[in-house]
């Protein structure tokens, strides 16, 4: 089967959010030889593209997202061990978290899905992530990118409290810091001096390529 | 301390029987002429607010969420002074208590809500191994029984007594973890389906535990099952309707109300929805804000009407602590007034300053009797 056959049905698997499919033709094409950087970013992660678009189109719901990223989730835990061995291949590396006291996650797994995807080093701190995790792991992993997801009118606070850690930690303006969730807008993004917002995980992927450039890709 | 509290816990509930008994009709009364049919002089104004209500009380949130008469106290401060119509008699944690007295574990921070360590059910074999919930001993649930009890005691022939439970289907997504719930409904759906058999009986124990204790309507709250964003529509239909429609079948009827149900507005049609909850046997269908100002409400409540079923519509913790609270409910109730309708506080958040809701509570009743 040629290349560009295996890279579509790949894509079909993500969108249909077929998990079987989407392992076996990872499994098929690592075995005629695609690497495995082009699996994710020509077959998996164009499928979550397209998926991405039909949410924006209204044909999908979140749920399809989350069912679609599963899929490609499955496939990744074959791939990413072919990639940590290649780390120059990374876009760059972002720590993301769900704020303190904040266990809403739906969003922001399906960013760090996305990000995965295109070619991100993600670290997911998980949920009710406090100032000082966001800090140790930016620091720890030399990051690019710092992401905080808040979904509570009550929660979106400690978003400006992650700011003011990055900048006494003196590790802005180096490392961008963006925000999202479903309890925050763009206008609160600019007020805190955060680097960006986004709506959705299509714009968070734009958003984070946008401040990194490829890193021996 | 225990005498304390015990002596506070007596002088809030003068306070409430009185201003209760100062209107034309009590909370309970008024809830079960709303049952009847009957016209009332203004809906019932609930407020989800659970951890908002420690530092009211003097408490910690953590505290609230493990004694049961803290929480008691807590409730009963909030409601005293905002002069709302029930108190929310159950640990601000709802999403937690069921799970927790199956055997996972929960995490307890001192000032905000507790949650869910890990899945309790990793593999097919840890089903096997989940028994129904020992009432006198599981978790907090002889705790939870004690609230009910000590509430109906004290206010029970005046006030209404809400308590809130989840649905199966949020049950299960603790349980299981919500990822691999959703993934499973295209894995192994078989398993799916055992693992909601198993959390239908766990809640129909629990919540007739609650009932036959004195609690006057369970309210099974299930943000899992919030349309499009949770859950496909077709998957409400096919996994959500019908396992709580089994646990309603098993509860006295018009006992149970479900709740938390967010983004009907996503469906095809908004409607089918609503006629699910109706077929599943809720005595009251919940549309929350933003839905109830995105669908047609008014037709949503003709509908509800030619079932008998009551109309419960929501305002969001947002405006209440952000927006125009006196716009949004007016725009409510010119759309939802008569009888049947419930105005719910979607939820108070920790931090939201009391004159806001106390301004929410007093626009429900001015306006509504305008
Ligand atoms: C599902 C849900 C739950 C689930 C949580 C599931 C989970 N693990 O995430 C459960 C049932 C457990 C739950 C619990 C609670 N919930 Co809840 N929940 C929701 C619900 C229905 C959907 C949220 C969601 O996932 N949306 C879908 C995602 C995909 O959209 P999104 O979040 O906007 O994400 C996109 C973008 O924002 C962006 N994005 C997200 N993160 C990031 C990060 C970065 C860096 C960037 C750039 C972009 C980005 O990309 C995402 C993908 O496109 C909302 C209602 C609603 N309709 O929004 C309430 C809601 C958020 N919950 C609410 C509340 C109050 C609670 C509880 C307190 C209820 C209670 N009393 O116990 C608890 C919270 C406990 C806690 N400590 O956090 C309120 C918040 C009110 C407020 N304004 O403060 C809401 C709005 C419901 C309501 N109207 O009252 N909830």
């Amino acid at each position: 089967m040629k290349k560009d056959e295996v890279l579509l049905n790949l894509q079909n698997a993500v969108v249909l959010a077929n998990f079987e499919d989407a392992l076996s033709w990872t499994g098929y094409g690592l075995k005629e030889g695609i690497p495995p950087f082009e699996l994710i970013t020509e077959g998996l992660s164009k499928g979550m593209i397209n998926v991405g678009k039909k949410y924006e189109d209204g044909d999908y719901y979140v749920t399809d997202m989350i069912l679609s990223s599963g899929a490609m989730n499955e496939a990744l835990t074959i791939l990413l061990p072919f990639l940590k061995k290649r780390k120059s291949k990374y876009l760059g590396k972002v720590v993301l978290g769900s704020v303190t006291d904040d266990i809403h996650d739906i969003g922001k797994n399906i960013v760090a899905t996305m990000l995965i995807g295109v070619g991100f080093d993600v670290y997911d701190l998980g949920v009710n992530v406090s100032k000082e995790e966001f800090i140790n792991k930016a620091i720890e992993v030399q990051a690019d990118i710092v992401g905080a997801s808040a979904f509570m009118s009550s929660t979106y606070l400690y978003q400006l409290d992650i700011k003011k850690a990055l900048d006494e930690a003196g590790l802005t303006p180096k490392v961008k810091y963006i925000i999202g969730g479903g309890a925050v807008y763009r206008q609160w993004a600019r007020e805190i001096g955060a680097d960006g917002f986004a709506n959705d995980a299509l714009e968070a992927v734009n958003l984070c390529k946008s401040f990194v450039s490829a890193k021996g890709v | 301390m225990g005498a304390n509290i015990d002596a506070r816990i007596n002088r809030l509930v003068d306070t409430i029987r009185n201003y209760q008994c100062n209107e034309t009709f009590t909370s309970l009364k008024r809830y079960e002429l709303n049952r009847q049919g009957s016209e009332v002089d203004r809906p019932n104004v609930i407020l989800e607010l659970t951890d908002h209500a420690a530092p009211m009380a003097q408490m910690t949130v953590e505290e609230i969420c493990r004694d049961s008469k803290k929480l008691v106290c807590s409730q009963l401060t909030a409601m005293s002074d905002y002069k709302s119509d029930a108190p929310l008699l159950n640990f601000p944690d709802f999403y937690n208590i069921e799970n927790e007295a199956v055997g996972q574990s929960v995490h307890y921070p001192e000032n905000s809500l507790p949650v869910l360590i890990e899945p309790l059910i990793k593999t097919h074999k840890d089903l096997d191994r989940l028994r129904l919930p020992n009432l006198e001993q599981a978790g907090r649930i002889p705790q939870a029984i004690e609230i009910v009890r000590n509430f109906n005691e004290k206010l029970g022939s005046v006030c209404l007594g809400c308590g809130l439970v989840q649905g199966p289907w949020s049950m299960a997504a603790g349980l299981r973890g919500f990822k691999d719930l959703l993934y499973d409904t295209k894995r192994d759906i078989d398993f799916v389906h055992e693992i909601l058999d198993y959390c239908v009986e766990v809640c129909v124990v629990y919540a007739n535990a609650l009932l036959s204790n004195g609690l006057d309507l369970v309210i099974f709250t299930d943000g899992w099952a919030s349309i499009g964003e949770c859950i496909s529509p077709e998957n409400f239909y096919r996994l959500v309707v019908p396992y709580t429609g089994r646990v309603f079948s098993r509860l006295p009827k018009k006992s149970a109300v479900w709740l938390g149900i967010w983004g009907i507005r996503n469906a095809p049609d908004w409607r089918d929805i609503i006629r699910g909850e109706i077929a599943a046997g809720t005595s009251a269908v919940f549309i929350g804000d933003p839905d109830c100002f995105s669908i047609d409400l008014a037709e949503a409540k003709r509908i509800l009407v030619k079932h008998d079923v009551q109309l419960w519509v929501g305002v969001d913790a947002e405006v209440i602590r952000f927006g125009n609270i006196k716009e949004r409910v007016s725009e409510l109730i010119n759309v939802a007034s008569g009888g049947g309708v419930t105005v719910y506080a979607n939820w108070v958040t920790y931090d939201c300053p009391p004159e806001r809701v106390r301004c929410f509570v007093e626009s429900v009743k001015s306006i509504s009797s305008h």
